[in-house]
């Protein structure tokens, strides 16, 4: 029980996918223009992340290593147009701005390389558990980087107007979303070093 | 060297043979053009009575969608060898709809030629590709704009010479897979209403792809395998690669324009490959506080880039 | 040899399955998807016709759907067909050749739910048309009659936007004025193109008769300060204004051009064109239409 904890933590600060290792960084900045976007992009990932591990735990005896990165893919894929075909039923307006990248989930080094390290090896607990710590880092990333752009790009949070006008346009243009980042990385460095006492390694950024 | 020159030459190549493909077929059947907004542009192949050609009567003008809605001709002028004749309109055109000239009773040298003659007009196929290529390589260039195959981006383009090599082995895959599962979704996929498949169907052509370039590669070219093999497994994470042919897939392209899609995507993303790796180059001998080394400068690079491409927007050239 | 057949075998198993389970999701979900896409487009209509969330639709709003197609005989001909709901149950395709004459009206029989989904209705159709004739839709006309009497219409449009198309719906009074713009799909940028789907610009075009779009312009000034408060309901409601200095400061700029949006001229631009094409096109074929259903007697349901 006490690992399966320390897994869910692991996922949302210590190696947190979009901060610490830099992976599937594309919808970061492209979903993020609202909290609303970034949390139903960040849901279907963690739907597909828990989905896909558990999956992969249950029959890794099936998948004969050889193939495996082909079965693993199929088995994602499966998942992401699952949830594609479930979300535009439950959330239509919002599905519209992220339709594009629910269907990319696929191409997530995030979900294959857990796959690859964990779920192809451990059991179906700890899989889950692991499955469901980086999706939901995953989600509270994106939720934090859609909060502060949309606060400081449309002055609104989850719709409701807060400011009454828009103090940085740019932060809801791409070139914002890449700002906000880097500063937000930047700023998980310098937390790290404040609290280990050692400047972390750049992140591989795949 | 030798490696990068002879991509780029079949690639040259390639583009070549479409171009003129274009062309040869805009000339062919009867076809109209847009000249400017308020003009349109006939041949009739042979020379035509001027007293016919000039009474707008004859002519009948509407938007292919709306044959019931005419739009007026003001004035008819032919050309000198009066074989082609400009309409004149009063608003300007819709020069993204098709439109429909019909010329009833052509008359030529006292004598009626064809009882009617039916001529299509849209903006030239070229033109079309074209704005299309530019679109996707600049306007909205997938890595500064569609923030698409950012994986990547940031991972290998340390240096101008593992960009390039990326760059080069991206748009051969690209160019060759957009146009592999183009064919895959019309003929099969489509043909059989199994179009919620796609997703899996263009990952796994992709993968099968790659998989298959890099066996063939190993075998027949070592040193190019050598130079660019690591970069093919990378390809198959890059969210561009499923992304074009899904866009291609949702607005219905075809052969040529998933072509030009693929092409104007890999070449875009690797003039953003190139431009990074050239700033990151300077950056590695440049005093960047610790807090920020490595990725987050990176991020913040790519951020003024992105301003950068947005001046790009709004460009029509063709 | 036994290695390549356990992996071909697996990795067909993992295909086979993975294929069973979208088609069983895809079967459930695709039919809700449909329904789901209708129930928004009503939802459009009625609050273009002023009965938005919040308001109930009253029982004597009757909404009857023309659908308009083009059709093609097997000589080669082109003319208009217009599937209407008759007054006493039932509908009839109305034919009207494209210099405006009217042509035949085949009665069809079919159940309203059935013409809703396009494919059951292309199939109609083409059931009561001779052998060998072609009919592709082309839109869906809806016009609103409150207690018997016409209330307005509502009609789609489609234009060329910044990115892709822009797809709206444009209601009009029974003298074809505008009442009413609504954005249906677009893919504009957001924070620039994407706020034509804000009410201070959309409500520009409400109050604009079919003259004063004929010469419409986008112009690139901002909006007038009261203006912009005055379209914004909830703004206008923060300002203190009262119906009456909206419905004055309205009237003041009703023959203005439309306002671009900041940084967004080119999606300003289109859905002035989609609205103003759109309207004219309506104009015309309405008046042709009521000419011939009463030239042929066709007791239609509005």
């Amino acid at each position: 029980m006490n690992r399966n904890v320390k897994l869910l933590w692991n996922g949302l600060i210590p190696e947190n996918p979009i901060f610490r290792l830099a992976l599937s960084l594309c919808p970061a900045v492209a979903v993020t223009t609202s909290v609303k976007n970034g949390l139903m992009l960040g849901l279907a990932v963690f739907f597909v992340q828990v989905f896909s591990s558990c999956t992969v735990s249950i029959f890794k005896s099936f998948i004969h290593p050889r193939i495996r990165i082909p079965a693993y893919v199929i088995i994602i894929a499966l998942w992401v147009t699952v949830i594609d075909m479930i979300l535009p039923v439950i959330a239509p307006d919002v599905y519209k701005e992220v339709a594009l990248f629910i269907k990319l989930i696929v191409v997530f080094a995030i979900i294959i390389s857990r796959l690859e390290l964990f779920a192809s090896k451990e059991p179906l607990v700890p899989s889950f558990f692991d499955g469901a710590g980086m999706g939901a880092g995953f989600c509270f990333g994106l939720c934090l980087i859609g909060a502060i752009r949309e606060f400081f790009g449309a002055g609104q949070l989850w719709g409701h107007d807060l400011l009454g006008f828009k103090p940085l346009l740019v932060m809801i243009l791409p070139a914002g979303g890449f700002f906000v980042i880097g500063f937000i990385m930047a700023t998980f460095n310098w937390l790290e070093f404040k609290i280990t006492g050692k400047m972390p390694k750049a992140g591989g950024g795949h | 060297m030798s490696i990068n020159r002879h991509l780029t030459k079949i690639i040259m190549a390639v583009a070549l043979s479409l171009l003129i493909c274009g062309m040869v077929s805009a000339q062919s059947s009867e076809t109209g053009s847009f000249k400017k907004d308020k003009e349109i542009e006939i041949n009739f192949g042979v020379p035509v009575d001027e007293s016919w050609a000039q009474n707008s009567a004859n002519f009948s003008v509407y938007e292919k969608p709306d044959p019931d809605i005419k739009i007026p001709v003001e004035a008819i002028t032919l050309d000198a060898r009066k074989t082609t004749a400009t309409l004149k309109f009063k608003e300007p055109l819709n020069t993204s709809s098709e439109y429909i000239v019909e010329a009833k009773d052509v008359t030529a040298a006292g004598k009626v030629l064809k009882g009617r003659m039916e001529f299509m007009v849209k903006k030239s196929p070229v033109k079309v590709l074209l704005a299309l290529f530019l679109a996707n390589a600049l306007i909205a260039n997938f890595v500064f704009t569609k923030y698409l195959g950012l994986c990547i981006f940031f991972g290998v383009s340390q240096k101008k010479e593992t960009a390039i090599g990326m760059g080069i082995t991206f748009t051969t895959v690209m160019v060759l897979s957009a146009i592999m599962c183009w064919a895959l979704f019309t003929y099969v996929l489509q043909a059989l209403h199994l179009d919620f498949l796609k997703i899996i169907v263009f990952i796994g052509t992709v993968a099968i792809f790659v998989q298959a370039v890099d066996t063939i590669l190993r075998k027949v070219n070592p040193y190019l395998f050598k130079k660019l093999g690591v970069y093919l497994v990378l390809i198959v994470t890059n969210c561009i690669i499923l992304a074009v042919p899904l866009i291609n897939a949702d607005s219905n392209n075809g052969p040529f324009a998933s072509f030009t899609v693929g092409l104007g995507a890999g070449l875009g993303f690797a003039l953003a490959l190139f431009l990074m790796s050239c700033v990151r180059e300077k950056l590695e001998v440049c005093r960047v506080p610790a807090t920020f080394q490595g990725l987050p400068i990176a991020f913040i690079v790519t951020g003024l880039f992105a301003l950068a491409f947005l001046g790009f927007s709004g460009l029509v050239i063709f | 040899m036994k290695e390549i057949v356990k992996i071909v075998v697996s990795l067909t198993a993992v295909c086979v399955v993975a294929s069973l389970i979208l088609g069983a999701v895809f079967a459930k979900t695709d039919h809700l998807r449909k329904e789901n896409e209708e129930k928004v487009k009503q939802e459009t209509i009625q609050s273009l016709l002023g009965y938005g969330p919040g308001t109930k639709k009253p029982e004597d709003l009757k909404i009857f759907d023309v659908y308009r197609y083009v059709i093609t005989d097997d000589k080669g001909n082109t003319f208009l067909g217009y599937l209407l709901p008759l007054k006493d149950k039932g509908f009839a395709l109305v034919e009207i050749d494209l210099t405006g004459k009217p042509g035949k009206v085949i009665p069809v029989t079919a159940d309203a739910a059935h013409l809703t989904e396009q494919s059951s209705r292309d199939a109609v159709i083409l059931g009561v048309l001779p052998k060998g004739s072609k009919a592709t839709y082309a839109e869906t006309l809806s016009i609103a009659d409150l207690s018997g009497k016409r209330l307005g219409y509502v009609i789609p449009g489609v234009t060329q936007g910044f990115k892709t198309f822009i797809k709206l719906m444009v209601s009009l009074n029974p003298e074809f004025t505008v009442t009413g713009v609504a954005i249906t799909d677009a893919e504009e940028d957001p924070g620039l193109g994407a706020e034509i789907q804000q009410q201070f610009f959309k409500n520009q075009f409400v109050g604009k008769t079919v003259e004063i779009l004929k010469n419409l312009k986008v112009i690139k000034e901002p909006l007038p300060a009261d203006y912009l408060d005055a379209l914004e309901p909830a703004k206008a409601k923060k300002v203190g204004f009262s119906q009456d200095q909206i419905r004055e400061i309205k009237q003041k700029h009703e023959k203005d051009d439309i306002y671009a949006l900041t940084g967004a001229t080119i999606s300003s631009r289109a859905v002035t064109n989609g609205v103003k094409d759109t309207v004219r096109k309506f104009v015309y074929r309405i008046d042709i239409l009521t000419g011939a259903l009463k030239q042929e007697n066709v007791r239609a349901a509005f």
